[in-house]
């Protein structure tokens, strides 16, 4: 025989010590068996790929419909987005202005969950992006930005109860202010719905189209961006001046790809005109 | 030390077994336990204690070859005391030639029992219909393979190479 009767003895008492053992370590902590199992899968692994005749043509081709699925969903996000920013380029809000796109990245919702407040941009001031810049989407007006960063940025939506707009009926040119707070009295609003508050006793009907009313030096608004549209006059209930509730045209709670208007300043100034 | 020819063909005989078992067989159906056949004929043929050495070897080749058992070295206890068992009815073997297949068979059914224990207690789903068939393969297995491999064993201790 191989050992003479004693050593084999030893031996086997031996080895069935150390399974003993391994196995209450392997329960207690597998991290101290891991090494073991894993340089006997380094051993072992080569010998049973020889053996079963394992090629690398399944893991070959995994590998390249992986990579071909990737692409795909790739493409598909790429003209998406390519969408969304030739649709914001060719909309209203965008004519004529100089702005950095920007996708969102975060929020901040409010005391409920269904009035967003803030959202995060990826966009910073290493984009040319600083405070108090209007933000817009293909529908309209979105907020103001307020904070900086260096990659990013935070924009205060409309529909913060701290924004107040500046606005304006387009076609009466009614003034006053579009705020997400409804006045004392009246019962608040739906999310979404924000309330125009007239500035003195210019008329405002269902339909009326808002538009910002701009502000100095164009920050934090720049003018004649849309803002929404009156869906109802608020009765008589004592409030200070006539109020109104406004759908905004951009529903902030669906937007993906938003633009940082750079400040454009006026360089020379406006001619006076004779009256005829 | 030159290790002694009988021990180098049970060597080679284990790893082929082990990953014959592990690697090749589990392509078509539940796989024998090739490893248990070894060990059961090396107990019959030399004894408890080299059967418990040999079971010993078999199971921690299981336990660490990939996919490898849970937990490390339950595997090794277990064929080392079925190979002791196997040795138990050592003197016998010359007497009847269905010993093999009942010691196999009786091994075997003892390794899926111990195996579904430690799946239950460990939580973890358990095949019968897959272990009834590992039992069948096993014992057949066992009832063909066996009497070569004491004949081979026997030659090579009959020559003075054990």
């Amino acid at each position: 025989m191989a050992f003479r009767a004693s050593v084999r003895r030893r031996v086997l008492v031996g080895a069935l010590a150390v399974s003993c053992g391994a196995i209450v370590i392997d329960q207690a902590a597998p991290s101290l068996t891991a090494p073991v199992r894993s340089a006997a899968a380094d051993v072992a692994g080569p010998v049973q790929n020889w053996v079963t005749g394992r090629d690398g043509t399944i893991t070959r081709l995994t590998r390249e419909r992986d990579a071909a699925r990737r692409q795909v969903s790739a493409d598909a996000a790429d003209r998406a987005t390519l969408q969304r920013l030739t649709a914001l380029m060719g909309s209203a809000p965008a004519q004529g202005r100089l702005f950095v796109p920007a996708q969102i990245v975060g929020y901040v919702t409010g005391t409920t969950p269904s009035s967003l407040r803030r959202l995060t941009l990826d966009v910073g001031s290493a984009d040319g992006v600083s405070n108090n810049l209007t933000v817009i989407a293909a529908g309209g007006l979105v907020g103001r930005v307020i904070s900086t960063s260096r990659w990013n940025c935070e924009v205060q939506l409309l529909s913060d109860p701290t924004a107040v707009v500046g606005a304006r009926v387009s076609g009466s040119g009614t003034v006053g202010s579009v705020s997400s707070v409804a006045p004392v009295g009246l019962p608040t609003r739906a999310p979404g719905l924000l309330t125009f508050t007239v500035a003195g006793l210019g008329p405002v009907a269902v339909g009326d189209k808002l538009v910002s009313l701009g502000s100095v030096d164009n920050r934090p608004y720049v003018p004649d961006v849309p803002i929404g549209t009156i869906v109802s006059v608020d009765p008589d209930r004592g409030q200070g001046s006539r109020t109104a509730v406004v759908r905004t045209d951009v529903s902030f709670d669906r937007l993906a790809l938003v633009g940082v208007v750079l400040p454009a300043d006026r360089t020379s100034p406006r001619p006076a005109v004779t009256g005829r | 030390m030159i290790p002694h020819r009988l021990t180098v063909v049970r060597a080679v005989l284990l790893v082929l077994g082990v990953l014959l078992t592990v690697s090749v067989l589990p392509r078509w159906a539940p796989p024998p336990d090739l490893p248990l056949v070894l060990v059961v004929a090396v107990g019959l043929r030399a004894g408890s204690a080299s059967g418990a050495l040999m079971g010993c070897a078999a199971g921690w080749l299981l336990d660490l070859v990939p996919p490898g058992g849970a937990p490390l070295g339950l595997t090794a206890l277990m064929y080392a005391g079925l190979g002791a068992c196997a040795g138990l009815v050592q003197r016998s073997v010359r007497a009847s030639v269905l010993l093999p297949a009942g010691c196999v068979l009786v091994s075997s059914v003892a390794a899926q029992a111990i195996r579904a224990l430690a799946a239950v207690l460990g939580d973890t789903a358990y095949d019968l219909g897959a272990a009834a068939i590992t039992v069948a393969l096993t014992t057949a297995l066992g009832a063909v393979l066996i009497p070569p491999i004491l004949r081979i064993e026997r030659s090579l201790v009959h020559r003075g190479l054990a």
